[in-house]
């Protein structure tokens, strides 16, 4: 069992929602996203984001429009469309039953071996 | 020392070192081709290009120096190696094909995840009929070009690889195997290539020098030339017999081996890890390769040679074959747009068999439709086979196979049709009055203007009228209860019922000569008012005193024979020699009532 395979999966799993609810919280550029996951203390590969993002835009999750910048090119900013609060909700919704159980079943054991 | 040099990245100016300017390009160059087999790849490659030179920009901003080989590594740190992009994006490649089959074959979702461990499965990722042959080769770590060919050649072993392969597709569960779990993939190799660069593919796939493999496939050609120069029969004839042999082989291999086109495809082919330093290896390797080949083509003799010999018996392969299905469709196409007027040649009496003509034309449509069909049918396969389009239409397929379904219902049809109208019989005999001959009685035949050779047995003859003549015209000999000669004459015809039958059996004109020497009998018979023929036979039936001598004159072969046609229980045709009459000999009819030929 390859465990830099498992921790990929794990992280994979998370990521979109991760990446809806920081756009979800306002307008963001990609480098934007990138900070804010670094300082919660998320650190992903930056080459994964980027495919991630077209393929929620694509699948019409995501909206975006361009900016201009004072430091170089334009950006593009992105937001959530409507279908892609209601994906928001639902992933939401999963990850607060995904995590407390988890939790529960973590936190039992560590009971169990006290 | 290094140069620097200015590029523009994204928009922005950004002064670079050399080798960090060539560790760049290979690695941009790497993401392009990687998310361009995707769909919005463009897109995405854009964006990085974006962000990688955002992030140089703020490393420039910090140092204020040009871009170096540490800088690009870090860079590539941050975004992930070429390894690390393929394993954490993998997933995006495979999904858009997992919601094309879902709706289309109906398999559950938890099939088409990977399999957990190693387990033989199909792989429904790279396929051309199940996927059984990609999904063995990922089983035993090995090309699926190689399983395939594998199966092919155990085909030849009384087809057992077409057996095995849909007990296998029956049997095997059908997964998703990610495309970066294949390693080492057979790929025909256009570099320095001479015909289709199936050898260099294998060369760089085995580990072999191309030219022994060039050898392996241009020995046959050589061998037939050279073994017959220097007079080696045996090896000669082996050299002829391998020829076909391996030109198939390497036409086959030309045809289902796709090219390795890109980058990453030859550095699968030979096996090798996709990272930084490989792809940056691989891209100078390929740059001075360039000009290579244009050298090595003009200079080497041998090379040239086995070009033009390559070419040749390709095109004389491919032309025979051009030319075989180029024959086969012409005469199909005859046969479609002139069967009425070709029917007469193709079937010539359909119009004696079949009492309508719409019968005989629902019989040619549905007799070529059935013969044509299935030819279609495997070239649309082959087609497939090579092409593999994407996009198939399923409704050609279902078309065809309907139309052949109906083609072989109204052949039997038809042919039921045909065998209901000779269901019954009909036998009616008759005396007729009869000269006692005053010496040896002489059957003969009654001669007519239209000579036919009193040998062949035609059966079937046009009259001058327009109609038919048949050589339906028996004759028996059975010895008389009496003293006298006699003469009876059999009427039998079969039709679709007893009426019918009748009508045939007694519409036939008979006349017959008699003197005082002989019989004479018509060798053939018009059918009078009926067109069609349904087993209408006349026997003259003659009765012959016993002791007495008589002799067969100058009669034709069809006086020997007669048949009836039973429908009862399934149809038998009952032909018999009765006996095989001599012409000009003398018979003696004896005592016990057989007959018996005299010297």
């Amino acid at each position: 069992m390859n465990v830099d395979n498992t921790q990929s999966q794990m992280r994979k799993g998370v990521l979109e929602f991760c990446i809806l609810s920081i756009i979800r919280n306002g307008e963001v550029y990609p480098s934007e996203i990138l900070d804010k996951m670094k300082q919660a203390g998320l650190n992903i590969l930056e080459g994964t984001l980027y495919p991630l993002l077209t393929r929620l835009k694509n699948a019409t999750l995501l909206n975006y429009r361009w900016e201009e910048s004072q430091s170089g090119p334009p950006r593009k900013y992105f937001s959530l469309t409507e279908e892609g609060e209601k994906f928001y909700q639902e992933l939401a919704t999963t990850w607060d039953q995904l995590s407390n159980a988890v939790n529960n079943i973590i936190n039992a054991n560590a009971i169990d071996y006290e | 020392m290094n140069k620097v040099i200015n590029i523009n990245l994204a928009g922005r100016l950004l002064p670079i070192d050399d080798e960090a300017y060539s560790q760049l390009t290979t690695y941009l160059n790497w993401l392009k081709q990687h998310f361009g087999k995707e769909k919005g790849g463009m897109e995405i490659y854009s964006d990085m290009e974006d962000r990688i030179a955002e992030l140089f920009h703020d490393k420039l901003k910090k140092d204020n120096v040009s871009i170096a080989k540490e800088d690009v590594q870090s860079v590539i740190k941050i975004m992930g190696s070429p390894e690390q992009i393929v394993m954490e994006t993998s997933d995006e490649f495979i999904e858009p094909e997992i919601e094309q089959l879902r709706p289309a074959q109906g398999l559950p979702q938890s099939n088409l995840a990977q399999p957990s461990g190693k387990k033989l499965v199909r792989n429904a990722n790279d396929k051309i009929l199940g996927g059984v042959c990609s999904g063995v080769a990922s089983y035993l770590n090995v090309d699926v070009a190689v399983v395939r060919i594998a199966f092919v050649l155990l085909t030849l072993l009384y087809g057992s690889g077409v057996l095995l392969y849909f007990l296998l597709w029956i049997a095997l569960p059908a997964y998703f195997i990610p495309t970066t779990q294949l390693k080492r993939r057979l790929y025909r190799d256009l570099d320095g290539k001479i015909l289709g660069g199936v050898c260099k593919g294998l060369s760089a796939y085995m580990n072999v020098s191309v030219n022994w493999l060039r050898l392996f496939f241009a020995f046959p050609l050589l061998g037939i030339i050279f073994f017959n120069i220097i007079n080696e029969n045996e090896l000669a004839s082996f050299s002829t017999a391998a020829f076909p042999t391996l030109s198939l082989l390497y036409i086959v291999l030309w045809a289902i081996l796709p090219k390795a086109s890109t980058l990453t495809d030859k550095m699968d082919l030979r096996g090798e890890k996709i990272d930084v330093q490989n792809l940056s290896a691989a891209l100078k390797t390929e740059n001075s390769a360039v000009p290579t080949p244009v050298r090595n083509s003009g200079s080497n003799f041998f090379v040239v040679l086995l070009k033009i010999f390559a070419y040749t018996i390709l095109f004389f392969v491919l032309g025979t074959l051009a030319l075989v299905l180029i024959a086969i469709l012409i005469g199909l196409l005859a046969l479609l747009f002139g069967f009425s007027t070709l029917g007469v040649a193709v079937m010539p009496f359909s119009n004696i068999i079949f009492e309508h003509s719409w019968q005989s034309s629902l019989l040619y449509i549905s007799a070529i439709l059935a013969a044509v069909i299935p030819i279609v049918a495997i070239i649309r396969w082959l087609i497939h086979l090579i092409k593999k389009p994407k996009k198939t239409n399923k409704w050609v397929g279902y078309g065809l196979g309907i139309t052949f379904m109906l083609s072989i219902f109204t052949l039997f049809y038809v042919g039921s049709d045909l065998f209901s109208d000779v269901k019954k019989e009909f036998i009616l005999e008759e005396r007729l009055s009869m000269v006692q001959p005053k010496d040896t009685l002489t059957i003969g035949q009654i001669r007519d203007s239209i000579s036919t050779s009193a040998e062949d047995f035609t059966f079937v003859r046009e009259t001058v009228a327009g109609g038919y003549e048949f050589e339906a015209m028996s004759v028996k000999v059975v010895p008389s209860a009496d003293s006298l000669y006699h003469l009876n004459l059999i009427r039998q015809s079969n039709g679709k019922n007893v009426a019918t039958a009748q009508q045939y059996a007694t519409a036939m004109p008979f006349r017959f000569a008699q003197d005082s020497s002989g019989l004479s009998f018509p060798r053939y018979i018009s059918l009078g008012g009926p067109k069609v023929y349904r087993g209408q036979l006349l026997t003259a039936e003659v009765q012959i005193p016993k002791g007495k001598v008589f002799r067969m004159g100058d009669i034709p072969k069809s006086f020997s024979k007669s048949w009836r046609i039973k429908g009862h229980r399934g149809y038998t045709i009952n032909v018999n020699d009765h006996p095989n009459w001599k012409a000009n000999t003398l018979y003696k009819m004896e005592n016990d009532g057989s007959i018996s030929p005299l010297p």
